[in-house]
């Protein structure tokens, strides 16, 4: 799991590798947890992206916010078990970090098609990677 | 609201089912063998007081994840959701016999943790 400082600096460094709309570092965090309380100024999206991304595999990250519940689409492009175990950890983390919020998770491997062929997400990605 | 019996005897209605499904059936073997773990799952919190019962999966997720208990599972419970919806949603993903065989030992592992509980 991301501490705070971590979280920072990927944010940091990730500021440059982000192409999409939905982050924003204007809106204030709805998490209340001590924990995460750290993270005002930044959307629950935000840590959602940031987390995930840490997994080298991972090139894209899609979130979608309905009241509390986030649906968040992690594209890889292997179909590899032991991969997807790396996401379910970090999708654990997020889980224990932002209890008071919902979650549906799924990771859609590409298996070399391009992503446009398999979905048509008329949504940017929150994260995707160079 | 289904009591702890029913969901027990879903389970075993699920996995008997997912047990008989050959080739070229993988996919929804894979599928059958989740849908038994949600009856685990459901199993496992209908013994809470008062009862939880997950109406969704998300919940039902967020439950399992913030659970003492059941969070050993999250990665078992996690992949077996995850292969039903590639194998019910993506159809360029091919479903081998490896596959249903992964998952009967998953489904197996969180039965090892929740059959203790119940």
């Amino acid at each position: 799991m991301l501490q705070y400082a971590e979280s920072q600096e990927a944010l940091k460094f990730h500021s440059g590798l982000f192409q999409g709309s939905n982050c924003s570092e204007t809106q204030t965090s709805q998490v209340s947890s001590s924990t995460n309380a750290a993270l005002s100024g930044y959307k629950p999206a935000d840590w959602i992206w940031v987390e995930l991304s840490m997994v080298a595999e991972v090139e894209r990250v899609f979130v979608w916010q309905e009241d509390d519940l986030y649906r968040v689409v992690s594209v890889v492009n292997k179909n590899d078990e032991a991969m997807r175990d790396k996401i379910y950890e970090r999708e654990l983390a997020l889980i224990e970090s932002l209890p008071t919020f919902r979650f549906d998770f799924y990771v859609l491997p590409r298996m070399g098609n391009e992503l446009a062929e398999l979905v048509d997400y008329s949504t940017k990605p929150a994260y995707s990677r160079r | 609201m289904s009591t702890l019996r029913d969901h027990k005897v879903k389970a075993a209605h699920n996995e008997t089912l997912a047990a008989s499904l050959t080739a070229p059936f993988y996919d929804w073997a894979v599928t059958v063998y989740f849908y038994a773990a949600v009856q685990y799952i459901e199993a496992h919190f209908s013994k809470n007081m008062p009862p939880f019962h997950s109406p969704s999966h998300y919940k039902r997720d967020s439950a399992i994840g913030l659970s003492k208990t059941l969070k050993p599972i999250w990665r078992d419970y996690r992949e077996l959701k995850n292969q039903s919806g590639l194998a019910r949603y993506e159809a360029h993903i091919n479903f081998k016999a490896s596959d249903v065989s992964k998952a009967k030992a998953k489904l197996d592992t969180i039965k090892s943790v929740i059959i203790p509980t119940l």
